[in-house]
């Protein structure tokens, strides 16, 4: 069986126990205004570009069917609306210019390149995480995957935004040593405004996997302007309070490195005045969750 | 109040005041040019006599004339005060061709912890009765190196005389609560002009004047050693009677590495390490193995390194102080993998009581404690430099496979092999006529059993270690090579070495496919870590098959660098790797700059993948992190299992450079040297020189903003 991911990072050491090997899904149904991975949300591979990184060989000029490329007054473009993603461009580029992000991988593969760092789980603890994009999104990979990894004992997370049918969810239960379960948006219109589907689904598949015993970290992007409301602190709060094996919840803070990568994807940036927040303000936000909620909160 | 209540009572801020001093300053020491002077005149004198005798007489002449200065914040005496030399006068200009004049006695020096357990035992009096005796019982040669011995620690009685005079000198001036420290000091260092260390203070004290001493004789680089191991006795006796308490051996300590950074020149490594087991294989931690690491947390400067001898039995309390040092952006404390290297030392026949009483001389280069005329670093191999020197031989008329060149390339890293093993012999011979080092010879085990100086083949053990320099870009470039010319016939031999001629000029594109298109070492990929690996057999191999004299003595690699991978990078033209002419080499056994884009598990792995054991010689592998990565509890765990995980297969030694501000800069400016530095803000990594230049500002921003 094979799937779409882009990325596998080694030494992933936030992303659960120990030391761990993090592999991206591509593809995701949801549409987050601050999505700092714009890269995965199309379950197809893209094409990168990084203007400022070519250096005029003049490789993918030749190589163009569509003729995409174009040099304009010493310039490098591409043109978008001609590229068919067919990524030839890319295989003769070495200089950082051009990049495919994704790519279809076997489980067989993906789990020999998990493996390869298994001294590191054993002393750690550690082991595989998979996020995206939205694994469940490619359900029967995920499965797959997931299987593999309990296979060779390592423990497993994964991520997730819960925007799935239940019952794969259910599925996962005995296969994932603790679920990072997305909370985005407290307020239904909001959630929907801001990540492009309903907030119902993902809280009713919260609610009932924790009562399958599944352990979940609630995990809250926070991004000034939008959610870093009061009302829907105390909402997060409030949720983790009704689940009987939440570990904890883990604060976000908005930080805006995705635009670098929407440069190289030629998108716009929507939201171009975003910035981090000042340190004190996310102290202040742990802090109104906190006071309400029983289990730590924590920045993640 | 206790007597030690009143000494130390302020003295943690002026400690810190004279911290600050020695972090910025930049003292020029005219140490050498003063034993210049007085070294001529005693040799001068001695004209008739045998070599052992005159450099006995020598080493007495230059120890009596150290004069001591005693900045206000200390309480170890141990700072050279030479006057301030003209070294442009006719006397010094004479002295100077006198000592030129004189027959050589090249190669390496010092690299070692001297065996002061004689003088633990019987003191300087005790020492000497025991040398007058063997004088009266021996005759010849070994007559002459104990009278040179003799005279040698009648210099260093002297020394120590001296400082407590100079101590004694100081009290009329001092103020009332100064003057008690002043007095300590006399007392401990007339004690130790002829009886046995009666406090750790007094052992503390003794082995910094001991290594003063031995840099005297033009000794390079003696270190503190195990501190934890020697000292612990005294310390326990110490604290037992009451007469110290854990904090005033913290201070003292402290003070021992101010002093060291005040004498020892920039730009080289002193060493102090801790931990390991004895010859019964038992933990020896103790609690002078946490308070030599805390001192690097109160001192914070270049010198001392302080080496962790990691091993299962490691206390956990060790290992976390170590990480958090680390983690905190301390780069002076390192891992040392002790089964590995006890491996390597059993493999060079070491008995077992001794394969666990091991330093890292300076950096990596492991020699014996107390036993040691290992020559380290001698020489250094510049392996892409012979590689290019293959291609060039070869670019015409190529051998028709790539195992033929490879064959080539090894056939000739032999001879330069032999070549180098020649050059050592030759100079080994030369100290052997010309060279006497009474001093160390003294304090070096067997010299005195056999009565022959350490130059004469009085030491234990005389095995040479070389280095070889550039390992990753060596198996990059070899790759390339089986790659571009052999498999895919992209280019020829002559093709190739044009662009290497050309230093890539014109052939940008070339280079990055060169660079970017083929798996490079580091990121566990067999097909290319196997060249590390097959070079490292061969080249044990290779050594194994040369003995230096005077004792038939081991040949030992290492791929121990220093500074060498950026000065002979500097030399060497570019290679097939992409490398370009000029830059630096990969350091130690690590991936080559910016090579490491599978992240650190990948780069321990290929650097794990062969049998470091043999490369006494010293292997090390550099890691470097953002600081970003290290902001939690959880975070230093993951930082520590993957040291120990490390060390569990087979590492030799890892030091880890978490990244501050300054290397973002360094990155930004020359992003080709750190492709691989990973940042990480709130769950997102990335390549740093990926990164645009804003997003750059706003990481480095943000990096400012946690040094703060």
């Amino acid at each position: 069986m094979t799937g779409n991911i882009f990325q596998i990072q080694r030494f992933s050491i936030q992303d659960g126990p120990g030391i761990r090997t993090t592999v991206f899904l591509k593809g995701c149904p949801l549409r987050c205004l601050w999505c700092h991975n714009p890269e995965s949300v199309c379950p197809k591979p893209h094409t990168f570009f990084s203007p400022k990184q070519c250096i005029g060989c003049g490789y993918c000029f030749a190589h163009c069917s569509q003729h995409a490329h174009q040099m304009i007054d010493g310039v490098h473009v591409l043109d978008r609306s001609l590229c068919k993603e067919c990524g030839e461009c890319v295989k003769g580029c070495y200089s950082g210019a051009l990049e495919v992000v994704g790519r279809e991988a076997s489980v067989e593969e993906v789990i020999a390149e998990v493996l390869k760092d298994l001294p590191f789980y054993q002393t750690s603890g550690g082991g595989m995480t998979l996020s995206g994009g939205e694994p469940m999104a490619q359900f029967e990979f995920t499965q797959a995957l997931l299987t593999a990894a309990r296979k060779a004992n390592l423990n497993t997370c994964l991520e997730t935004s819960g925007f799935a049918p239940f019952d794969r969810l259910s599925a996962l239960v005995s296969l994932v040593d603790l679920f990072y379960y997305d909370c985005k948006e407290t307020d239904p219109a909001r959630h929907l405004e801001y990540t492009g589907v309903p907030l119902e689904p993902i809280v009713e598949n919260l609610i009932s996997l924790d009562a399958l015993g599944a352990i979940t970290a609630l995990r809250c992007p926070i991004i000034p302007g939008l959610n870093a409301r009061e009302d829907h602190f105390q909402n997060i709060a409030a949720l983790a309070n009704r689940l009987k094996n939440v570990k904890e919840v883990q604060i976000l803070p908005y930080h805006p490195l995705g635009r670098s990568k929407l440069e190289r994807l030629g998108k716009p940036d929507l939201n171009p005045d975003w910035s981090f927040p000042e340190k004190a303000v996310v102290e202040k936000w742990i802090a109104e969750v906190a006071q309400f909620c029983r289990v730590p909160v924590l920045q993640g | 109040m206790n007597f030690h209540d009143t000494l130390y009572t302020d003295y943690a801020p002026r400690l810190a005041a004279w911290r600050s001093e020695c972090a910025q300053r930049k003292r020029p020491k005219q140490f050498s040019a003063q034993i210049v002077t007085t070294s001529a005149r005693s040799l001068r004198a001695s004209e008739s006599l045998p070599i052992q005798l005159r450099r006995g007489l020598c080493t007495c002449d230059v120890l009596q004339s150290l004069e001591f200065e005693l900045p206000d914040e200390s309480i170890l005496m141990g700072i050279p005060a030479w006057p301030t030399l003209n070294t442009e006068s006719p006397d010094f200009q004479s002295a100077s061709a006198y000592l030129d004049s004189l027959p050589p006695a090249p190669g390496q020096t010092g690299h070692c912890e001297l065996d002061l357990s004689r003088l633990h035992q019987l003191g300087i009096d005790g020492l000497r009765r025991d040398l007058i005796q063997r004088i009266k019982n021996s005759s010849g040669s070994k007559k002459e190196a104990y009278q040179s011995f003799l005279y040698a620690l009648d210099g260093f009685s002297a020394l120590c005389a001296k400082a407590a005079a100079t101590a004694l000198a100081a009290i009329p001036s001092a103020s009332p609560s100064r003057c008690l420290e002043l007095k300590v000091i006399y007392e401990s260092c007339q004690r130790l002009a002829h009886h046995p260390p009666a406090t750790f203070r007094d052992a503390l004290q003794l082995n910094w004047l001991s290594i003063l001493a031995t840099m005297t004789e033009n000794v390079g680089l003696v270190v503190p050693g195990r501190l934890d191991i020697r000292l612990i006795s005294f310390y326990r006796q110490d604290i037992a009677a009451g007469r110290l308490t854990p904090t005033e051996a913290l201070i003292l300590l402290e003070n021992l590495y101010l002093i060291i950074n005040e004498v020892v020149p920039e730009g080289l490594a002193i060493s102090v390490m801790v931990g390991g087991r004895d010859a019964q294989g038992q933990d020896v931690t103790n609690e002078l193995s946490y308070l030599c690491m805390e001192a690097v947390r109160r001192t914070k400067l270049v010198y001392p390194t302080v080496g962790v001898c990691w091993h299962e039995g490691t206390p956990e309390a060790l290992t976390d102080l170590t990480v958090e040092l680390i983690g905190n952006g301390y780069s002076t404390p390192a891992f040392f993998g002790d089964d590995t290297i006890q491996r390597g030392l059993k493999h060079y026949g070491l008995p077992p009581a001794e394969t666990c009483d091991y330093i890292n001389s300076t950096c990596v280069e492991i020699t014996p404690c107390g036993s040691s005329n290992v020559w380290v670093a001698s020489p250094y191999f510049s392996t892409c430099h012979f590689l290019l020197e293959e291609i060039r031989a070869q670019a015409q008329t190529p051998p028709a496979t790539f195992d033929g060149f490879l064959a080539a390339y090894q056939a000739r890293l032999a001879d330069k092999i032999k070549e180098g093993v020649g050059e050592e012999i030759k100079r080994r011979e030369l100290r052997q006529l010309n060279g006497r080092k009474p001093f160390q010879s003294l304090f070096t085990k067997d010299c005195l059993e056999r009565g022959r100086d350490i130059d004469d083949g009085g030491a234990r053990y005389n095995w040479v270690e070389c280095s070889f320099v550039g390992l990753a870009n060596l198996a990059d470039s070899l790759y390339v090579i089986q790659e571009e010319v052999y498999n895919q016939h992209t280019m020829t031999m002559a093709e190739l070495l044009s662009l290497l001629d050309a230093n890539f000029e014109g052939h940008e594109p070339e280079r990055l496919r060169l660079l970017k298109k083929h798996p490079k070492y580091g990121l566990n990929v067999e097909a290319v870590d196997h060249f590390v690996s097959d070079t490292v057999a061969f080249v044990t191999k290779e050594c194994a098959r040369y003995q230096i004299p005077p004792d038939a003595s081991h040949f030992i690699p290492g791929a121990f660098c220093w500074i060498m991978h950026e000065l002979l990078g500097r030399d060497s033209g570019a290679t097939p790797d992409g490398r370009k002419a000029g830059f630096p080499f990969a350091d130690g056994a690590g991936p080559a700059q910016g090579r490491e884009t599978s992240g650190p598990t990948a780069a321990i792995l290929s650097t794990t993948s062969w049998d470091a054991s043999p490369f006494i010689g010293g292997v090390a592998l550099n890691m470097k992190f953002n600081s970003s990565l290290f902001t939690s509890p959880e975070a230093f765990r993951r930082l520590r299992d993957l040291i120990i995980t490390y060390l569990r297969r087979g590492g030799f030694e890892t030091q880890v450079n978490v990244v501050d501000h300054a290397m973002l800069l360094k990155a930004k400016e020359n992003p080709d040297a750190y492709r691989d530095l990973v940042v990480r803000i709130g769950g997102y990594t990335d390549y740093f020189t990926r990164l645009s230049p804003e997003m750059q500002a706003e990481v480095m921003l943000r990096t400012e903003y946690q040094a703060v």
